[in-house]
């Protein structure tokens, strides 16, 4: 078990890491809003711990609370120029958003160390990332039936009928981004603290591509979705680089293409029936069976 | 006044090959719905199959560049049919076609890497075009010249087939319904993969013209223009392929006048924020129209 745990450390760090990354986006997913906007977010939180560390040699706690606080401010003052577009629009226009992250890195200079990036003195260890893992989830798994958790999932699911039922969609949506940046800022101080050293393509496209990729396939309709999809996106290909070398990356393509195809809902589905006698409480209504569509 | 004009030239130059990647990328966004995260894959692999045909089998540059462009072209065919059907058949949404992409660019991104082990080379400066000649009293590289050939070849060809042929108006069916069109006695499937293989040569054409271009070809090739030639689609109006060579020529001039009168660094920074300035204040782009905003939608 000690050999484990040295052998597979850092792989369930970074793999905690993503998890925080994947929840946030699963938040805003949760309302409706598909975004990979949390690789900004990650951006502000880890440049920002990496400046508080190194002209301030401030520690882990003040950190975190900073790159929770800039991330929902920024992603507060971002949802009014965001959320006023129509989805597919929004999801494009947050790709953008990454995009220019990247520029702003490399032209802060002062800041964010530009083009060479930044050092930062590691200050997480195992337990935090999980302990952070673990609080958010009881967050979750608090406000999913709440009377906000309910609004959300309406609003996801047909937004005209959550506003004629009193819900105000824009609201929802604005806070649950919001919420979404105040996770990915977290996320950014704890990959920073990992990696223990950032740059402009730290918080990049991949970073965006993975947090998405992982959320969409542990699964969108439940919050233990992120944290299983993270754990096999980051986590497997990590095994199996140390069995076989070299094919992990072509490995990890192929399975999200095949979980994707054969499990559209993802790994982690409440609708499925083996988590109904489980938890044994009403689910999602099913939608209207799609007619087949050959395009 | 030249160097204004010289520039203006070499961005053009350099616009044609976002221009064409644009035109490629939307023609699977605006007829298939996918928003293809592994465009630029196939941009690269045609760059790949013209380095190894010129380079190591000895092939004359012309007849690389056809192969290349079909090797592009089945690699998307094949794509859409494994990743992007099954979704398409179950009436799924842009998300989940988003996701299986992602995956087909991380297996096509890590297995260009693989069979060129991380090297840049560029293609044997015997066999491809170089040189450059007096054009109006500028320089025009040879090169340059085959790029901005391939935007007018690719811009009006593509136009003219999407808006003056039967097989055009069964493309333009099938992205605004594929029910309706299979309707109206319009092949689906067929109709899919000859969409898929146009997109997917389009885009091995910008790789090759991209590798001719900067003399680089590396695992990374169709990256940048995969970012760019977004960009062209968004600021173009995207299901137009007038807007998209216009967005994409924008862009090259915007590039290379901002590195020259203010900076190198600042190039990114005006395409990406065009970008994000079209996508939030302008989302229909130049030419688009609300109508064609309503075929992704579906």
């Amino acid at each position: 078990m000690g050999g484990f745990w040295d052998q597979y450390r850092s792989v369930v760090e970074f793999a905690m890491a993503n998890a925080l990354f994947a929840l946030g986006s699963w938040i805003a997913m949760w309302a409706g809003v598909f975004s990979m906007a949390g690789a900004t977010f990650g951006a502000v939180g880890g440049f920002s711990a990496a400046y508080l560390d190194l002209h301030m040699g401030a520690g882990i706690v003040v950190q975190l609370l900073v790159g929770a606080g800039l991330g929902l401010g920024v992603a507060a003052l971002l949802s009014v120029l965001l959320l006023k577009l129509e989805s597919h629009w929004m999801a494009m226009a947050t790709v953008a958003l990454v995009l220019i992250t990247r520029v702003v890195v490399l032209s802060a200079e002062e800041y964010t160390g530009g083009s060479v990036g930044t050092g930062v003195t590691r200050r997480v260890d195992l337990v935090t990332v999980i302990a952070l893992v673990a609080l958010v989830c009881y967050a979750l798994a608090r406000l999913r039936r709440s009377r906000y958790g309910m609004a959300a999932h309406a609003v996801r699911e047909d937004a005209a009928v959550a506003a004629a039922l009193g819900v105000n969609p824009f609201t929802v949506r604005a806070v649950a981004f919001a919420a979404s940046g105040l996770v990915a800022g977290v996320a950014g101080v704890v990959l920073a603290n990992l990696l223990q050293y950032i740059g402009p393509d730290t918080f990049f496209i991949t970073l965006a591509f993975t947090m998405v990729a992982a959320m969409v396939l542990g699964g969108t309709y439940h919050w233990a979705g992120p944290i299983v999809g993270a754990i096999v996106f980051v986590g497997l290909p990590e095994v199996v680089r140390s069995y076989v070398d070299g094919v992990d990356e072509l490995m990890t393509g192929a399975l999200l293409v095949l979980i994707m195809v054969f499990m559209p809902r993802g790994l982690i589905d409440p609708r499925r029936q083996w988590f109904r006698r489980r938890a044994s409480q009403p689910v999602a209504q099913e939608p209207a069976p799609q007619p087949e569509v050959v395009r | 006044m030249d160097v204004l004009a010289q520039q203006i030239l070499n961005g053009l130059a350099l616009g044609s090959v976002y221009a064409v990647f644009g035109v490629g990328f939307g023609l699977m966004l605006a007829t298939l719905g996918v928003l293809n995260a592994a465009h630029g894959t196939f941009a690269t692999w045609g760059a790949l199959t013209v380095l190894y045909l010129v380079n190591d089998v000895g092939l004359g540059f012309w007849p690389a560049l056809v192969l290349g462009v079909l090797v592009s072209g089945v690699m998307a065919v094949i794509v859409d049919f494994v990743a992007f059907q099954p979704i398409r058949r179950r009436g799924g949404d842009l998300l989940p076609a988003l996701i299986t992409s992602i995956g087909v660019w991380i297996f096509l991104l890590a297995a260009a890497r693989m069979v060129t082990g991380a090297t840049t080379s560029r293609y044997s400066p015997d066999a491809a075009p170089s040189g450059s000649f007096d054009f109006l009293g500028l320089t025009l590289g040879r090169t340059q010249l085959v790029s901005l050939l391939a935007v007018a070849v690719v811009g009006v060809g593509l136009h003219t087939l999407l808006h003056r042929t039967r097989v055009g108006a069964a493309m333009r069916a099938v992205g605004h319904s594929p029910m309706a069109a299979s309707l109206g006695g319009v092949n689906p499937v067929l109709v899919v993969a000859v969409t898929a293989f146009l997109s997917g040569a389009v885009a091995g054409l910008a790789g090759i013209t991209m590798g001719l271009n900067t003399s680089t070809v590396n695992f990374m090739l169709g990256e940048a223009l995969l970012l760019k030639g977004f960009a062209a689609v968004i600021i173009g109006g995207f299901g137009d392929v007038r807007g998209t060579v216009v967005g994409g020529l924008l862009i090259g001039v915007a590039e290379v006048l901002t590195a020259q009168y203010v900076s190198g660094s600042l190039r990114d920074a005006v395409t990406f924020g065009l970008l994000l300035a079209f996508l939030v204040f302008r989302p229909r782009g130049l030419f688009g129209s609300a109508a064609s905003m309503q075929t992704v939608r579906a």
